[in-house]
């Protein structure tokens, strides 16, 4: 009898060990929590050429121009067009925004985290020193040398949120219209 | 000890030991997903083959025009659908079966193809056509000779059905599929073409 309870035990254990082991390896990958993310569901993604009213700043998604703004890391030193930006979230890029008075150190290190699937430009408008946005998600943050860029840059350039899967941050070759 | 006892206890232990190996494997087994039905498979290998035409016809319309709209729109469909087929490719290559098939295209959706009507069949299969919605070696032969407005025209319309056809096919993996991998890349084809057919027949009242 006393073998046959060690051996219900045993099995219990090794239930709960490898369901345990599954979901927390499944953990690392996606379901990192990142602290002060808002997260939105957007259902508009169709291509136009018109202005578009978007609600949040900077935008996190949305209908957007057809041409995508460059996002190979790209450096942009002037507020780029939101009807372009928001394609290339689309394409699964991270956008890094800033307030322009924000101190030239800061920005440079941004600038340096900046790589595939990602871009920076400044954004007077936004309410908070630096913004880190993907589609669906964002992040406001005060100084650049929080960790968390970091982490957002690893789980959202090309992040499971991303609409279109597999698409291109480089240019149209030929460029804008 | 009597030997009716031990034979209860080996017996005890022999089906201890089943249940938690099986369970164990049942924990490693959800995670990995390593046990896809036959439609995943059908999907990964038959759309692999679907997008490949949209990247050829994508190729060929980016040469026979100049219009810089409808050049950028192929260079997106070329880059995404070309990156897309890499990812089914990686599937079928990680659950070890074949990239390419010997069986009939849509085997795996055949339950549902054999309850269309006529005319729902005859919608999503042009005649002469490998899969829903693909175009007919003669049509992509047709595109080949045109150039410039023709060629533009003729491609909206090809892709529009091509785009038609690769969403019913990932809403047939959609309803088959719990592999949250194989079904959330089927939803991202979902919308993005349903939202580029939209994008195409506004082009399309150009001409």
């Amino acid at each position: 009898m006393k073998l046959a309870l060690i051996i219900i035990g045993l099995s219990i254990l090794l239930l709960v060990g490898g369901s345990w082991w599954s979901t927390s390896s499944q953990q690392k990958a996606y379901e990192q929590e990142i602290v002060g993310i808002t997260s939105t569901i957007v259902t508009d993604r169709s291509h136009v050429q018109t202005e578009v009213d978007y609600k949040d700043t900077p935008p996190v998604g949305g209908n957007h121009h057809p041409v995508w703004l460059s996002c190979n890391g790209d450096i942009y030193d002037e507020p780029v067009v939101d009807e372009n930006a928001v394609h290339s979230l689309e394409h699964g890029a991270v956008w890094i925004t800033y307030q322009p008075n924000l101190p030239v150190a800061d920005i440079e290190t941004l600038e340096k985290k900046v790589a595939g699937y990602s871009f920076i430009s400044p954004y007077p408008e936004q309410e908070s020193p630096i913004m880190l946005t993907a589609w669906g998600v964002q992040l406001p943050l005060d100084s650049a040398d929080d960790e968390r860029v970091d982490q957002f840059l690893a789980k959202f350039r090309q992040g499971p949120q991303t609409p279109e899967p597999g698409a291109t941050c480089n240019a149209i070759p030929g460029g804008m219209q | 000890m009597s030997y009716k006892i031990i034979k209860k206890q080996l017996l005890a232990l022999m089906l201890g030991v089943v249940v938690g190996a099986s369970m164990f494997l049942f924990g490693l087994n959800t995670n990995l997903s390593n046990s896809p039905n036959e439609a995943e498979i059908g999907f990964a290998q038959d759309m692999s083959v679907h997008h490949q035409q949209a990247i050829e016809m994508s190729f060929l319309v980016r040469e026979r025009t100049d219009r810089q709209d409808i050049r950028g729109f192929a260079f997106d469909i070329i880059n995404t659908q070309a990156n897309q087929r890499g990812m089914m490719l990686g599937w079928l290559d990680l659950w070890e079966k074949p990239l390419t098939t010997t069986k009939k295209p849509m085997m795996w959706m055949a339950d549902s193809m054999s309850s269309m009507n006529h005319s729902q069949m005859n919608d999503s299969f042009t005649s002469g056509a490998y899969m829903p919605g693909m175009a007919t070696k003669a049509e992509v032969d047709q595109l080949v000779t045109l150039e410039d407005k023709a060629a533009e025209k003729l491609f909206l319309e090809l892709m529009i059905r091509h785009h038609q056809g690769g969403v019913m096919m990932a809403e047939g993996v959609i309803e088959r599929s719990d592999n949250e991998t194989v079904t959330r890349l089927a939803q991202t084809m979902v919308n993005g073409q349903q939202a580029e057919i939209d994008y195409m027949n506004e082009l399309l009242e150009e001409y």
